[in-house]
């Protein structure tokens, strides 16, 4: 999300400060009211003023879906070819990978693709692995291989990871096809930003249950679903390394007699390889961020092993798929990143000889052949057998009962409690609050930060948040994210200072925040049930978990990024190292610190949106509600009212950091 | 020293105006006038300004200005990468703002090369991959492409290093890839945007005389841009001095060196090795005979500084026709050389 720019101190007049004390004191004002007179309009907006968007909504989409005809055609069979199309590759390499998979040939009849023997799979990755990122790279992939299959996941991983690669495959080239358009035609910008950001703002099954009216309930649908939500990096990212390409490069294709599309295909976005692949790196991880979310409705693989099993109480179980998927994420993070970074290098094609050039390709292949030829006597290469199968599930999960059985009164104090002096009282005082006093003083703030229009804009979103009837849900989103932003803050912010004070301990922070970041939000929700079963502890929990990451990373950066002249400059003056850090360091490092907390709550919206899934009560689980009834009309609306809610918070906290540290530097002159 | 050119010109402006609004190409009115309140007013900016020259077939010509004074925009004007503004420009007697996408785009591709300051070599493919790039968009059958890259490879000087990248090559030789693939095609017209400017002074000095050399085996119509006074008394049959966005005089290195229009050129003249510039013709004084045998109009005061300063009554001079333009002296020559001296 792109934080806007405060408005300069030159342009904020007078009357966008006087409008925003009116609307302070008009906040004020629906207080009192509210007191004297609980349950007034201002305080709880009447059933009668609110406004059913969520039954028309539906009922327009299965109109859509079901009676309108384009042109004779009605637009359900346009959806069901178009279902067709997709799920073929993903038939096609679920197929290869999980499950045997028949093909209608016209001539020969119907003939069953024969799945890949999981040794293959272990030796063409292995090679990959090899390729890409040298010795370790294998150890970890291998590794990983090894772990699903001698855990008994292999079958559930390899559905997992086939949708992984045909909605990857499908995100890069979509992203490519309208980064390339929006390049091409920059007015188109003004659209295409905010589409992507609403697109991956809005909950995942919000935009499930419109998919599923329309394709059903299945893996079409979760895979349509994840190329939206991952794809928008890759159109961003082709874009951006178009326009950064050096002008020069651009004349020269110009000047060799280049097409217009050969300019771009040819020779621009190729020269920017580094940065497509980053952009690659971004579809692969946030593809499988939501493949797992989306396994959960049904179509199977390692996140609906995770939700059952935590469903079912069965942690050891939840625990080792949960690892499976963390595992997964590393490797796959850490193989696209090392295509990233690889630099060209002319001793690896010096060979004309096209063997020589790909012998390493040519030997993994060969030997994944023999070991497919192998199999048919040796079915061990095949299948992994069950009885070399090892899990420990039953040991962790007597483990775990047993720690939270010795740990009970602990453990039970704790939710105790965090609900009675912490939870509880936040809640009661969003909900007490009167909706319009919350809007007002959201309005207020964006007045005095951007000026009058963007106020408006600002209020204008709350009223139809409340208008919509979504007001109590909201707050009781509003209320988990603003303590787990507190926490994360808390937790995180120390963290960073500690990390910025001592290099040893950054590095080792530095590459736990990194695996941190390359984590499926899903995971997050692993621990915390296990621990505390489901309820809305472990939602904050998880919630605080997920948003730690900025609040230690931009502490950690604003801190160490203090110019050492000035630390000097503050030693030589006689100041203890607590005094730099208390009156020099950190306030020097704050407005860093307050990006990280906007960056902060924007995490914790997006880790919001599934928490529902173990327990959370906002407008979170209206969406999955509409997921279970197929209401599409609720499942988008109240995503709606969470892509508002996000948006209007981030830009009143990243709008505070800029004014913030815009004031410093008028300080300092 | 430099074959004397005066081929009919190639590339032609008349007239050329190039001009920016705050962002990008400004809309401009055809009745506007071209003035620096007019312009200022619709808040634009002339980057070239009111340019007429000829460049000849075989010469090298070179613009030369300070960084900001409009070079390289006029030379997109002549290559139509940044279409001129006002004024026409014709290659080959053809205008080019006449010409249609494609046959602009074939234009360029079969009569243009250009060497870029940045090299804007291509990082994802191989020197030789590079330098073959233009004969692929061309279509030429890989036979023709494999030959004539090998050529230009040898031309340059990059054997052995076909197969590397241009993340593994030094500074200059990324420019003999870039001057390699720019003649791959066998253009007519080669233009050059500070190519050696990015370079250390040595490598420089190599590169120039390698152009040199090129050029004394190709002939090419060359537009050399570049910031550097001595570059361009090196390489120059002519110069073109510009100076916020105007050509203030076009001339030989000799003639800008003998004659400079204003005082800004007298400035970039001023500290210029004149013995390595001057030819004994420039300072024949026709009213002399002179004494002893001729010396060719062309030959550089350098090469023959011993005979003159032997001599009391002048050498004579000769031109290439044989006939007598006079006589050089002792005192001509100390007078061009202590002109430097005179200045403020
Ligand atoms: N695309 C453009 N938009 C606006 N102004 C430009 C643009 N390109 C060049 N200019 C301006 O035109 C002037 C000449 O630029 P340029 O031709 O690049 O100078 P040189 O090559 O001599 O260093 C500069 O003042 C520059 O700021
Ligand atoms: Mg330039």
């Amino acid at each position: 999300m792109t934080a806007g720019t405060p408005t300069s101190g030159r342009r904020r007049d007078s009357s966008a400060s006087s409008i925003s004390y009116v609307l302070l004191a008009l906040a004020a004002l629906t207080v009192a009211v509210s007191i004297i007179w609980p349950g007034n309009p201002t305080h709880r907006l009447p059933a009668s003023w609110q406004l059913d968007l969520m039954r028309p909504t539906t009922q327009a989409i299965r109109y859509v879906s079901s009676d309108l005809s384009i042109a004779g055609i009605e637009v359900s069979e346009i959806t069901r070819a178009f279902a067709r199309l997709v799920e073929w590759p993903l038939l096609f390499v679920q197929g290869l990978l999980a499950a045997p998979f028949t093909v209608e040939v016209p001539v020969i009849g119907s003939t069953v693709l024969p799945t890949m023997p999981w040794s293959v799979v272990v030796v063409l990755v292995a090679a990959l692995a090899h390729w890409l990122g040298g010795v370790r790279l294998t150890l970890l992939s291998t590794a990983t291989l090894l772990y699903f299959a001698v855990l008994g996941l292999w079958t559930s991983a390899m559905y997992t990871l086939s949708a992984v690669i045909v909605s990857v495959a499908c995100g890069v080239v979509i992203g490519l096809l309208l980064g390339v358009a929006v390049y091409r035609h920059p007015r188109l910008e003004a659209v295409a930003n905010p589409v992507y950001d609403t697109l991956q703002t809005l909950p995942v099954f919000s935009y499930l249950v419109p998919l599923v009216v329309f394709f059903g309930l299945g893996p079409v649908t979760a895979l349509v679903a994840t190329i939206i939500y991952a794809m928008p990096p890759m159109a961003r990212v082709t874009t951006l390394a178009l326009k950064s390409a050096p002008s020069t490069l651009f004349e020269f294709a110009r000047m060799a007699g280049c097409t217009p599309s050969a300019e771009i295909w040819h020779v621009l976005l190729p020269s920017r390889m580094r940065d497509l692949l980053i952009g690659v790196n971004q579809v692969i991880m946030l593809s499988l961020a939501t493949v797992v979310i989306a396994s959960t409705i049904g179509a199977g693989g390692l996140g609906n092993d995770v939700l059952r099993a935590l469903k079912s109480l069965r942690f050891g179980t939840a625990l080792e798929a949960g690892l499976a998927i963390t595992l997964m994420a590393i490797t796959m993070d850490r193989m696209s990143r090392a295509l990233a970074t690889r630099r060209p290098d002319h001793t690896r094609v010096s060979s004309p000889q096209f063997l020589v050039r790909h012998a390493h390709g040519a030997a993994a292949l060969a030997l994944g052949a023999l070991l497919w030829a192998l199999s048919t006597l040796l079915p061990q290469l095949h299948t992994y057998p069950a009885e070399w199968t090892l899990s420990t599930a039953n040991v962790i999960g007597e483990a775990v009962q047993s720690f939270n059985r010795e740990h009970a009164a602990g453990i039970t104090a704790v939710r105790d409690g965090m609900t009675v002096t912490v939870m509880r009282p936040v809640r009661d005082l969003f909900s007490a609050a009167p909706w319009l006093c919350v809007a007002m003083l959201a309005a207020a703030a964006g007045t005095a930060l951007y000026g009058v229009s963007r106020g408006a804009v600002i209020l204008a979103l709350l009223i139809a948040v409340a208008v919509a009837g979504l007001w109590p849900h909201a707050m009781l989103s509003l209320y988990l994210v603003a303590i787990a932003s507190v926490f994360a803050l808390l937790i995180g912010a120390p963290i960073g200072t500690l990390a910025a004070l001592s290099p040893r301990l950054g590095r080792v922070v530095d590459v736990a925040v990194d695996t941190l970041q390359t984590l499926p939000a899903f995971v997050y929700l692993v621990p915390t049930v296990v621990l505390f079963s489901v309820g809305e502890l472990p939602a904050l929990l998880s919630i605080t978990l997920y948003a730690i990451a900025p609040a230690i990373r931009y502490t950690q950066h604003g801190l160490s990024g203090v110019e050492p002249s000035v630390l000097e400059a503050a030693a030589m003056a006689g100041a203890t190292r607590t005094q730099i850090l208390t009156r020099v360091q950190l306030p020097l490092a704050m407005p860093h610190i307050v990006l990280g907390a906007s960056q902060t709550l924007v995490m914790a919206f997006s880790m919001l949106a599934i928490t529902s899934l173990v327990g959370s009560r906002g407008l979170e689980i209206l969406t999955l509600e509409a997921l279970g009834k197929v209401d599409p009309g609720k499942g988008l609306v109240a995503g709606l009212g969470i892509v508002i809610l996000t948006i209007v918070v981030d830009r009143l906290v990243s709008g505070a950091a800029g004014r913030w540290s815009w004031e410093r530097e008028r300080e300092r002159g | 020293m430099k074959p004397d050119v005066s081929g009919p010109a190639v590339i032609r402006c008349r007239g050329v105006w190039k001009i920016f609004g705050r962002s990008g190409v400004a809309r401009l009115d055809d009745r506007d006038a071209l003035d620096d309140a007019a312009l200022s007013a619709k808040g634009l900016s002339a980057a070239v300004r009111d340019v007429t020259l000829d460049v000849a077939r075989g010469e090298i010509f070179v613009i030369m200005g300070l960084s900001g004074s409009g070079k390289s925009t006029l030379m997109r004007c002549m290559t139509h990468l940044g279409p001129a503004s006002r004024g026409e420009v014709l290659i080959e007697g053809q205008e080019i703002a006449g010409l249609s996408s494609d046959e602009l785009r074939i234009i360029r591709r079969d009569k243009m090369g250009m060497v870029f300051q940045d090299f804007a070599l291509m990082p994802h493919k191989t020197v030789q991959r590079n330098i073959a790039f233009p004969l692929e968009v061309a279509g030429a059958p890989p036979a023709i492409i494999a030959a004539r890259t090998a050529e230009l490879i040898g031309l340059v000087g990059l054997e052995g290093r076909e197969q590397y990248y241009p993340s593994e090559l030094s500074g200059g030789q990324k420019q003999r890839v870039g001057i390699a693939r720019s003649l791959v095609n066998n253009p007519r017209i080669w233009f050059l945007d500070e190519p050696f400017s990015a370079l250390d002074p040595i490598i420089r000095y190599e590169l120039q005389t390698e152009l040199l050399r090129l050029q004394k085996e190709l002939a090419k119509t060359v537009v050399f841009v570049t910031h550097d006074f001595d570059e361009a008394i090196r390489l120059a049959n002519r110069i073109a001095i510009m100076r916020d966005g105007r050509v203030i005089q076009i001339d030989t290195p000799e003639r800008l060196v003998l004659a400079p229009a204003d005082d800004y050129v007298r400035r970039f003249t001023r500290r210029v090795d004149r013995l390595a510039i001057l030819t004994v013709g420039a300072l024949a004084d026709p009213s002399q005979a002179g004494e002893g045998e001729p010396l060719a109009a062309s030959a550089l005061v350098r090469d023959v500084l011993g005979r003159i300063l032997s001599t009391s009554r002048g050498t004579p001079v000769v031109d290439a026709a044989g006939r007598l333009r006079g006589a050089v002296t002792k005192e001509a020559v100390a007078a061009a050389l202590s002109v430097c001296e005179a200045l403020p």
